[in-house]
C-alpha cells in the first residue's frame, strides 16, 4: 500500500515536470511566432510604403509629366513584385510545418539539374560555372530539395566577386548521414554573421545585393523538415561552403 | 559667395538623405523635389552611414559650398547605423551645426530619446502618410527655418 502511494507521488511529480517542459516549449514557440509576425509585418510595410508613396505622387501630379509618371509607375510595379516575393516565401515557410512524413527516394543529381535549369538566365548572366559531382540518392521531397539547391546556388551567384563565379556541389560524407557541400568562390561571409544568417529577414548586405532575406531561412526550414542540419564555413573574401546533412534513413 | 546668396534670401538648399533602402531613397527624393524648381533644392542620396560621414568630411575639407544644409537620416542601416552618424557628426566642431532629422520606421522610444541626447534635431516617422509628412518637413525646414551657415 505504502509502495503504491510512493509510486503515485513519483508519477505526479513526473507529470508535473512534463507539464512544465511543455509550457516552456509553448512559451518559446509563442515568442518566436511573435518575433516572426513582427518581422513579416515590417517587411510587408516597407514596399507598401513605397507603393502608396508613388501612387500619391501619381495622383497629385495628375500623371504629368508623362515620363516622370511612367517612372513612378515602374517603381510601383517593382514594389508590388517585392511584396509578392515576400508573401510567396512566407507561405513557403508556413507550409513546411513539422517534419516530413512522405519521404521517397530522390536523385540529388536530378534535383541539382532542375535547380540549375530554373536558374538558367541568372547563371548565364553571371557567366557562372556549376560543377556537380556525382551525387547519390537521398530520402526526401524532390520539390523541396530542388528548392534548397536553387536557393543555395542563387545565393552563391548573388554574392559573387567581380570574376565569374564557380559553384561546386559535392558529397563529403556518405557513411551514415549524407553530407553535401555547396562551395563558392564569392565574397565570403564574416564570422560575426554566421550565427544569425539563417534567421528570417537577415540580410548581411542589404544595401548592395538584392534579396528579401528569406532564402537561407527557407533552406534551414527545408533541411529541418528532412530532420537534417545546415551550417556554413566561410571567411570574408574567401568564398563560402554551405554544408547540408541529411539523415541516412527517414521514418516512412 | 554663400553669404551673398543668403542675403538675397533664396539660394539653392541642399539636403542629404542617408537611407540604405535604395527604393525608399528614390521615393524620398521624388517627394522632396516635386513642385520645386531644380535651382531651389538639391537632393543628394547616400546609402550607408560610412558613405555619409566620408562624403561630408570630404566636402568639408575642400571648403566646398556643396555642404548640405540639412540631413535626413535613417536609423536602421547595416554597417554604420544612423545613431553612429548622429554621434560622429554632432561631435565634429563644425559639422555639428548641420541640423539632423531622423527619418525612420522605428517606434523605439528609447532609441529616439538616445538620438535626441546625441543632438538630433527632429524626427519624421516613415509610413504610408510619407508624402504629406515629407511635404511638411520640406516646407518647415527648407522654407521657414533659417539654416546655419557652417563656414561663417
Amino acid at each position: 500500500m505504502a509502495n503504491e502511494a510512493v509510486n503515485e507521488r513519483e508519477r505526479l511529480k513526473w507529470l508535473e515536470s512534463e507539464c512544465q517542459r511543455a509550457k516552456r516549449g509553448l512559451e518559446e514557440s509563442n515568442r518566436n511566432l511573435s518575433v516572426f509576425a513582427h518581422t513579416v509585418a515590417h517587411e510587408l510595410k516597407e514596399p507598401l510604403t513605397i507603393i502608396i508613396g508613388y501612387c500619391t505622387l501619381l495622383q497629385e501630379s495628375q500623371l504629368s509629366p508623362k515620363e516622370i509618371a511612367l517612372s513612378h509607375l515602374k517603381q510601383v510595379i517593382s514594389g508590388a513584385k517585392r511584396l509578392n516575393a515576400t508573401i510567396e516565401s512566407v507561405l513557403a515557410i508556413s507550409r513546411l510545418d513539422g517534419e516530413i512524413s512522405d519521404a521517397v527516394e530522390v536523385s540529388l543529381d536530378e534535383c541539382v539539374q532542375l535547380a540549375v535549369d530554373a536558374l538558367g538566365p541568372t547563371i548565364a548572366g553571371a557567366e557562372a560555372k556549376i560543377e556537380v559531382g556525382p551525387l547519390p540518392q537521398a530520402l526526401g521531397n524532390r520539390t523541396l530539395l530542388t528548392q534548397l539547391f536553387r536557393n543555395l546556388i542563387s545565393n552563391a551567384i548573388r554574392f559573387r566577386r567581380d570574376k565569374s563565379p564557380v559553384i561546386k556541389v559535392a558529397v563529403v560524407a556518405n557513411d551514415g548521414p549524407l553530407t553535401l557541400a555547396i562551395t563558392d568562390n564569392g565574397v565570403g561571409i564574416n564570422k560575426i554573421h554566421h550565427g544569425a544568417i539563417f534567421n528570417y529577414f537577415n540580410r548581411v548586405n542589404s544595401s548592395t545585393v538584392e534579396g528579401h532575406g528569406l532564402g537561407l531561412a527557407i533552406c534551414k526550414r527545408i533541411v529541418e523538415y528532412h530532420r537534417g542540419r545546415i551550417w556554413l564555413e566561410s571567411e570574408e573574401g574567401l568564398g563560402a561552403t554551405f554544408f547540408v546533412e541529411l539523415p541516412a534513413a527517414l521514418p516512412s | 559667395m554663400r553669404v551673398l546668396k543668403q542675403k538675397i534670401g533664396k539660394y539653392m538648399k541642399r539636403i542629404m538623405v542617408v537611407e540604405d533602402d535604395r527604393e525608399m531613397a528614390a521615393l524620398t527624393k521624388s517627394i522632396l523635389i516635386r513642385n520645386r524648381a531644380p535651382a531651389e533644392l538639391d537632393v543628394q542620396l547616400v546609402h550607408d552611414g560610412e558613405e555619409a560621414i566620408f562624403k561630408l568630411s570630404q566636402i568639408f575639407k575642400c571648403g566646398s559650398n556643396e555642404i548640405p544644409d540639412i540631413l535626413l537620416v535613417d536609423l536602421d542601416m547595416p554597417g554604420k547605423s544612423g545613431l553612429e552618424v548622429i554621434r560622429q557628426l554632432k561631435s565634429h566642431k563644425r559639422l555639428r551645426r548641420i541640423p539632423i532629422v531622423i527619418f525612420s520606421g522605428s517606434q523605439d522610444k528609447e532609441k529616439l530619446a538616445h538620438c535626441y541626447d546625441l543632438g538630433a534635431n527632429s524626427f519624421i516617422a516613415k509610413g504610408i502618410r510619407g508624402v504629406t509628412v515629407l511635404d511638411h518637413f520640406a516646407k518647415y525646414w527648407l522654407e521657414t527655418v533659417e539654416l546655419p551657415e557652417i563656414f561663417q
